[in-house]
């Protein structure tokens, strides 16, 4: 389509090869990468140790359930871009800020579904945990952790593509770094080569991290099962 | 002349003692009495069986004993203590194996000793040691779900004496074995039972189990559960499935449970 269309609205497939060329080679990319990584993964580190918690803790107790449930639902349906925005507000131009838009976008998500994940823990295993005395650091490891094992990693796949979605959206209102930044920076220059070479290398990252570590650990995590030969 | 010598029976102590043990279930269209009254003892290397019809609150009992019930009336004393709870004192075999399917067999069993005070060295021998008296030697690092049903129920007879438990409690752990592998289990079972010196409760609705495996029998009636008789089995081990006497306590039995 973009080689009958050749305009400046549609650019030329080898413009865009031409600028992916150069963003990757003078280095700005894999820069500009490892800041907006960076900023992901610590706002992903944080939503999952309170999605962790909080769904371990109303997947256990229906009172917390009751109390937490709502938040959780409001949290769903507010948009990434309203956190992005509130975030460049409360916290300016700091790494508070990219941290919690990130991690109050994933949290929600995460931990409803960490929440049903524990309602299909084995009612027996639980007794097992319970005859052996185990701790409840031996429960989370032996019982809760495998059973969370398939929403864990589903909840971490939705996670990193709704994360991308809000990095971005902050680093183009409020950070003057990042791959978000660059996109900005393209856009304001009116070079759509420009911000299509960042969104195919951000995709290019994404597939690699999907295949590459997600599908690794889940191969990983699930070896235990039982594979049907039909 | 002491006292020791005139009553040397009653010097002994039983392991379990269950007095006056009622146990209600509630729920929304009424209470069941799932057991009534029952009152039992069990002496040091007992092996007791208890049978019944289904819904005769053997397996009720059994968990009672495993701390695995809460509330319940009357008193359940082992070894002299009050139950609260579950404890390693006690191993229990389900009749579903209740091994864990995302851990291999060694680390399945190391679950019994992972909460206790002792060397990790010290642990993986004991495991390994329980792995190979219940014949699973080669496949300590084999998943649950590579193994045969009845492997599956030694690995969790070796979990349940890992812990190196004063009683040990089998709800049911054959019922759910073919013909052959069951009677090879019986065997191992008696086998292990030997070995060790615990006693052994065996809730079981297969009386041939039963007397091929214990000493006294406790036939329970259904709704409300209550102890109809108590039947001995005084036959030398091992004992023979089809001699006369065996027969004839299997027909006891079966008089008993109004068949």
């Amino acid at each position: 389509m973009a080689r009958t269309l050749a305009n400046p609205l549609v650019p030329h497939v080898a413009e865009i090869g031409t600028e992916l060329v150069r963003i990757f080679s003078d280095g700005s990319f894999f820069r500009q990468l490892q800041v907006t990584l960076g900023r992901v993964g610590l706002g992903f580190v944080f939503a999952f140790i309170l999605s962790l918690a909080l769904g371990i803790a109303m997947g256990r107790n229906k009172y917390v359930a009751r109390f937490a449930e709502p938040a959780v639902l409001i949290g769903l349906t507010v948009p990434g871009l309203v956190w992005a925005l509130l975030c460049v507000i409360w916290f300016g131009i700091s790494l508070t800020t990219s941290t919690v838009a990130v991690a109050l976008s994933l949290a929600p998500p995460l931990t409803l579904s960490i929440a049903q994940g524990l309602k299909t823990v084995s009612a027996e295993l639980q007794e097992i945990t319970a005859v052996y005395q185990l701790s409840w650091r031996a429960r989370l490891r032996f019982l809760w952790l495998p059973t969370l094992y398939p929403f864990l990693l589903n909840g971490i796949r939705i996670g990193l593509s709704m994360a991308w979605k809000v990095i971005v959206l902050v680093e183009i209102f409020g950070l003057s770094s990042g791959v978000g930044y660059r996109l900005n920076v393209e856009y304001s220059s009116m070079n759509v080569a420009g911000v299509l070479a960042w969104t195919i290398g951000f995709a290019l990252v994404m597939a690699i991290l999907e295949y590459g570590f997600i599908g690794g650990l889940e191969r990983r995590l699930t070896r235990w099962r039982r594979v049907a030969a039909v | 002349m002491s006292l020791v010598d005139s009553f040397p029976a009653a010097t002994i102590a039983p392991a379990l003692a269950i007095e006056h043990v009622s146990k209600r279930f509630s729920s929304r269209t009424g209470t069941v009495v799932a057991l009534d009254d029952v009152s039992l003892t069990l002496e040091p290397n007992e092996s007791l069986a208890i049978v019944g019809r289904s819904g005769c609150g053997k397996s009720t009992l059994l968990r009672l004993i495993g701390g695995l019930e809460p509330d319940f009336e009357g008193r359940i004393r082992f070894e002299g203590q009050d139950i609260a709870g579950p404890g390693l004192d006690r191993g229990i075999v389900f009749q579903d194996h209740r091994l864990f399917p995302w851990l291999t067999i060694s680390q399945n069993v190391g679950i019994a000793l992972h909460e206790a005070d002792m060397p990790e060295a010290q642990k993986r021998q004991r495991v390994a040691e329980h792995i190979e008296l219940v014949g699973l030697s080669g496949f300590g690092d084999a998943f649950p779900h590579q193994l045969s049903g009845g492997m599956l129920q030694r690995a969790a007879i070796a979990r349940a004496l890992t812990a190196d438990p004063r009683l040990l409690l089998l709800d049911e752990p054959f019922g759910a074995l073919d013909a052959f592998n069951k009677i090879n289990l019986q065997q191992e079972l008696l086998r292990i039972w030997h070995v060790r010196h615990i006693p052994m409760i065996l809730v079981t609705h297969d009386l041939e189990e039963a007397i091929y495996l214990c000493d006294r029998i406790v036939v329970l009636s259904p709704r409300p559960g209550r102890i109809q008789s108590i039947v001995p089995v005084t036959l030398s081990r091992p004992r023979d499935r089809t001699s006369p006497e065996f027969t004839s306590i299997r027909k006891e039995l079966l008089g008993q449970l109004g068949f």
